[in-house]
């Protein structure tokens, strides 16, 4: 005999409440041991109700949502609140992996219920739920969290009961203690009332929210204007009963032993008339979105989108496909989401600014390196020639040997003219000789030397000094220099000193 | 028709068209978004504009007008001129094929199907996960595609192919990530949306598997406005080939 179906229909609703504990059964067996953390100091079940009675109260709340950051950070605190000397102080973690479990990179959580199959040997059929706890939306000041239904029956710890109902059930309960003397328990049930009215305002306004951010994401048509009425008259109903509430609160304070209780009662039903008036106030401002979602709706009905699977309708035939269609599938795409792009327009001015603007980075030439080739050619090229290099080698090597004057070495010079070709150049190579030993003296460098290796080797020693005499000579003029080695005008100067 | 609306209705899509710009109240931008909201007159006239121009308004949301630009118009989006890192000769074909199947790849991913398009919450996505979601891909089709020969229907793309040839990660000297890697061209299109205001770094989000990026509405409603013409354009071009 098969069971009715409202028993399977209850049965189904109490296994969606218990596929809701799911993910923080999850975070418990499977996110923490890998978290990195010490999860058993941690009490990861209470933070992921915290975090939901979080989202739910700043969603009832004048702001109307949260940041994931603000979500984080109220975690934080609480883990830290838990286990205070954690050395490794990872209440960041613990809070970051609490939340992921809840959010679940923004996918549904999904479990699956099977229907037994009838006795008589039929299929059984897996039915999916998917439902999410947080959803990550956007709001005017950036990314927000916000809870949905599921996560506000968590919240409340009720089964699936429709939370209008139970709010007025509730206030209608603080009536009936009130009058029957009961105010302590009445009082706890005004702060039951109060809490289930932040979760039905919570839920309301997440759908408000939808439907002004993405008109399309309801169904105005069929579904939202029974919804807007049915809202609208809970709202006034329950702002009624806040009233009535009040009064008879006023009125049962008259008794002295109740005054503080009913005073309290009082600010509890206060608290739960402003949740209705900020929700109220909320629907008002959202009816040009309304109006909106009706004529939206009205022109541009839901299209075809909802059946579509993009990966096996689109990315699939776009791996197998050839390039012209991977492009226009690309760009057909990226038209579609990207905003349009303006074509850029160049007046007369911007382009000037642009060409005569000076350069970020200024032209560095590359470095020039030497190259020993290179010094090897220049020798090659030097500009005395060999057979003057080498009679003036020899002239200076003799007064290396002795010290001898300018004049002398140029008369020297002139009788072996007939060794070169050009007579003048060894005179003059032979009078650069000299000055170059008196300029630079016992201080000259290897490179300043004369390229020719035996010239150079000649005049490396040589140092010439001006005593006085001037040089008589047809063709150069200045002082006749004493050319010698360092250590022979040394000894010229010691010689002459007991003289002197 | 009052000259006047003319003009409101080309500012409000000028507005639309800098992606920066952002209805806050008691702006110029706030008060002809209402406008367009509420005034069916002055919303025809915005949208008759905005055809002339080559351009597709999608939606009014808080965050501004969204639209976009018609393949044909002035206003038009592709892979070459988005704004995509596209070097030129031989890496640039590579880049426009990479960019493109990560494009693709990330729709898919992020809205497996046609109730998540419907759906306001905004999926996160992880550049790994991404990747990975990518080369299963790839890797399942190319694998289809040897076990079955050449007797198959299925083939392997360009695109796919040189997906397959790229190494998973070239780290840089200086620690980021060097061109020519998977993870680079996920990261630089992840970046790319960040840019243009169609997602939104999460860094209260991250965690061990990596950074989070939150694909906001703007998305979604553009993807949801062009999947069908997407699909079937697809089916459409695969059939001419054939």
């Amino acid at each position: 005999m098969s069971r009715p179906s409202t028993t399977s229909s209850d049965l189904r609703e109490r296994w969606q409440v218990l596929q809701l504990l799911g993910p923080v059964f999850e975070l418990l067996e499977r996110a923490a041991p890998r978290a990195g953390f010490d999860h058993r100091a941690y009490d990861l079940a209470q933070l992921a109700l915290r975090a939901i009675d979080h989202v739910v109260r700043n969603q009832a709340s004048l702001d109307g949502s949260v940041s994931p950051a603000a979500v984080v950070d109220h975690l934080t605190q609480v883990a830290r609140r838990m286990h205070p000397v954690d050395e490794l102080r990872p209440w960041t973690k613990v809070a970051r992996a609490v939340f992921a479990s809840l959010l679940n990179d923004g996918r549904p959580h999904e479990a699956t219920w099977i229907e037994p199959g009838p006795d008589d040997g039929g299929e059984p059929v897996a039915v999916p739920f998917r439902f999410r706890l947080l959803r990550l939306v956007e709001s005017d000041d950036g990314t927000a969290i916000t809870a949905t239904d599921q996560a506000i029956v968590l919240y409340l710890q009720a089964l699936a009961t429709d939370l209008a109902d139970r709010a007025l059930a509730l206030k209608l309960m603080v009536g009936i203690q009130m009058r029957s003397g009961e105010f302590e328990k009445a009082l706890a049930s005004a702060a039951e009332a109060t809490r289930t009215a932040e979760g039905l305002a919570a839920s309301l306004r997440h759908k408000l929210d939808d439907t002004r951010r993405d008109v399309r994401s309801v169904d105005w048509t069929a579904e939202m204007p029974t919804w807007l009425a049915d809202t609208l008259s809970r709202i006034g109903e329950q702002l009624d009963h806040d009233r009535q509430l009040m009064t008879l609160a006023e009125q049962s304070g008259a008794d002295p032993d109740a005054r503080a209780t009913c005073l309290r009662i009082t600010t509890e039903v206060r608290n739960g008339q402003d949740v209705w008036l900020r929700l109220e106030r909320f629907v008002q401002q959202a009816i040009p979105v309304f109006l909106a979602a009706q004529q939206v709706q009205r022109f541009r009905p839901r299209g075809l989108a909802a059946v579509v699977d993009l990966a096996r309708d689109l990315l699939g035939p776009v791996l197998g496909s050839s390039d012209p269609v991977l492009a226009a599938t690309g760009d057909g795409l990226l038209g579609a989401v990207a905003p349009a792009a303006p074509p850029p327009c160049w007046g007369v001015d911007e382009l000037c600014a642009v060409l005569l603007r000076p350069p970020l980075l200024r032209e560095q030439p590359a470095p020039h390196l030497d190259d020993p080739g290179e010094l090897a050619a220049d020798i090659a090229a030097d500009s005395v020639p060999a057979d003057v290099a080498a009679v003036v080698a020899d002239l200076l090597d003799d007064a290396a040997r002795t010290p001898t004057r300018a004049s002398e070495m140029l008369t020297a010079a002139r009788a072996r003219a007939v060794e070169v070709e050009d007579p003048q150049r060894l005179l003059d190579v032979l009078w650069g000789a000299s000055l170059w030993a008196f300029v630079s003296g016992a201080e000259a460098v290897q490179d300043e030397l004369p390229r020719r290796a035996n010239l150079a080797t000649a005049l490396a020693p040589l140092v010439a000094v001006d005593d006085g005499k001037t040089l008589a000579d047809e063709r150069f003029a200045g002082p006749d220099l004493l050319v010698a080695t360092g250590p022979a005008l040394d000894l010229i100067d010691h010689l002459e000193e007991p003289a002197t | 028709m009052i000259l006047a609306d003319v003009t409101q209705a080309a500012t409000l899509l000028r507005y639309a068209l800098a992606p920066r710009d952002r209805p806050t109240p008691g702006s110029r931008y706030r008060s002809l978004l209402d406008r367009y909201r509420t005034d069916a007159a002055f919303a025809e006239i915005v949208e008759r504009v905005a055809d002339g121009l080559g351009i597709d308004v999608r939606t009014p949301t808080p965050l501004g007008l969204v639209v976009s630009g018609r393949a044909d118009g002035p206003f038009a989006v592709t892979v070459a001129n988005s704004g995509l890192l596209i070097r030129t000769g031989k890496p640039g074909l590579q880049d426009r094929r990479c960019f493109a199947l990560v494009l693709v790849a990330l729709a898919a991913y992020a809205y497996p199907n046609g109730e998540s398009l419907g759906d306001s919450a905004n999926p996160t996505v992880r550049p790994s996960e991404l990747e990975r979601f990518l080369d299963r891909r790839v890797e399942a089709v190319a694998e289809a595609v040897e076990q079955d020969g050449s007797g198959s229907d299925e083939q392997l793309g360009e695109a796919a192919k040189a997906w397959l040839d790229l190494p998973e990660v070239l780290p840089s000297e200086r620690g980021g990530l060097r061109r020519d890697c998977r993870r680079d061209y996920v990261q630089r299109t992840l970046e790319f949306l960040v840019a243009q205001g169609r997602a939104r770094y999460e860094p209260a989000l991250d965690d061990e598997r990596g950074k989070a990026y939150a694909l906001n509405d703007r998305f979604r409603i553009g993807l949801a406005e062009t999947a069908e013409s997407l699909v079937f354009g697809v089916l459409a071009q695969d059939r001419e080939v054939i």
